[in-house]
């Protein structure tokens, strides 16, 4: 008679990091058009505040317009919000581990309950 | 309510029925000639109703019910901690086992067997489902609860 030794947590981990990373790149693919916008954002100001002179058209001047603020104020204010970092990579790993640290099958499930990846 | 006119397609070298139909307006047996231009290998039958593509097969001609698988399985459930794993016996030679757990999406085990019987030891709790599958048998599905 054959033995067959089952080992479905290495399965279920394997699974659960194919959801995990899958998650991640979607996410990051729907971020990053949002990361560029803000980065070029920035640029402006910093180009505003070192003197630089935008036309009257330009949409970084027609934004501060609309938020009832002068363009060296749009400016210094967007340059005093944090620079959007790679936090998604942290929270991947954060992830990671714990399907890492998992000991059943249903603590994986858990994991990825709680970032709300998979069905 | 009988029916006659029951058309059953099948597979010439196993039995396995790939459609069957209730023809209701069928003069001089118009479908069967339809069925054999298009090499079709059938039987007209009658019945209740058509045939159950799970559960019939042809066999001699005749539409009959596929033979239940019968093993035998030690216990409904075992615990890890306890050791003795779950034996299933009196399987039929070349075959197909496949082996699930609630909770991952891909077989953990799906290969023929070559033996008639097998031990299975498991690493985690779960329910776990042994499905174990020959033609023209049955597939005979057990349930096991394996606890920490």
């Amino acid at each position: 008679m054959i033995t067959i030794k089952i080992n479905s947590l290495d399965r279920k981990r394997t699974e659960a990091v194919t959801k995990v990373n899958e998650y991640f790149q979607s996410q990051y693919l729907l971020g990053s058009m949002r990361r560029e916008a803000h980065a070029r954002k920035r640029k402006q100001a910093q180009d505003v505040v070192d003197g630089i002179t935008l036309e009257d058209s330009h949409a970084f001047v027609q934004e501060a317009l609309l938020r009832n603020l002068t363009t060296i104020e749009f400016a210094k204010e967007i340059l005093s919000k944090p620079v959007q970092d790679d936090s998604a990579e942290l929270l991947r790993q954060s992830v990671l581990l714990g399907i890492e640290n998992a000991q059943t099958l249903e603590d994986i499930d858990a994991v990825l309950k709680t970032y709300g990846i998979g069905g | 309510m009988m029916k006659d006119n029951v058309y059953s397609a099948f597979n010439k070298d196993t039995g396995e029925i790939s459609m069957s139909n209730i023809v209701y307006d069928d003069p001089d047996g118009r479908y069967g000639k339809l069925l054999a231009e298009q090499e079709y290998t059938f039987i007209k039958h009658g019945g209740p109703a058509h045939a159950n593509l799970s559960n019939d097969f042809i066999w001699n001609g005749r539409l009959s019910d596929r033979p239940k698988l019968k093993v035998t399985v030690n216990k409904q459930s075992m615990s890890i901690k306890e050791g003795n794993p779950i034996v299933v016996k009196d399987i039929p030679k070349d075959a197909t086992l496949m082996i699930q757990v609630d909770g991952i999406e891909e077989p953990l085990f799906n290969q023929v067997l070559e033996d008639t019987s097998f031990a299975l030891e498991v690493d985690v709790p779960g329910i776990y489902r042994v499905t174990i599958s020959r033609w023209p048998y049955r597939n005979a599905v057990r349930k096991f609860e394996v606890r920490p």
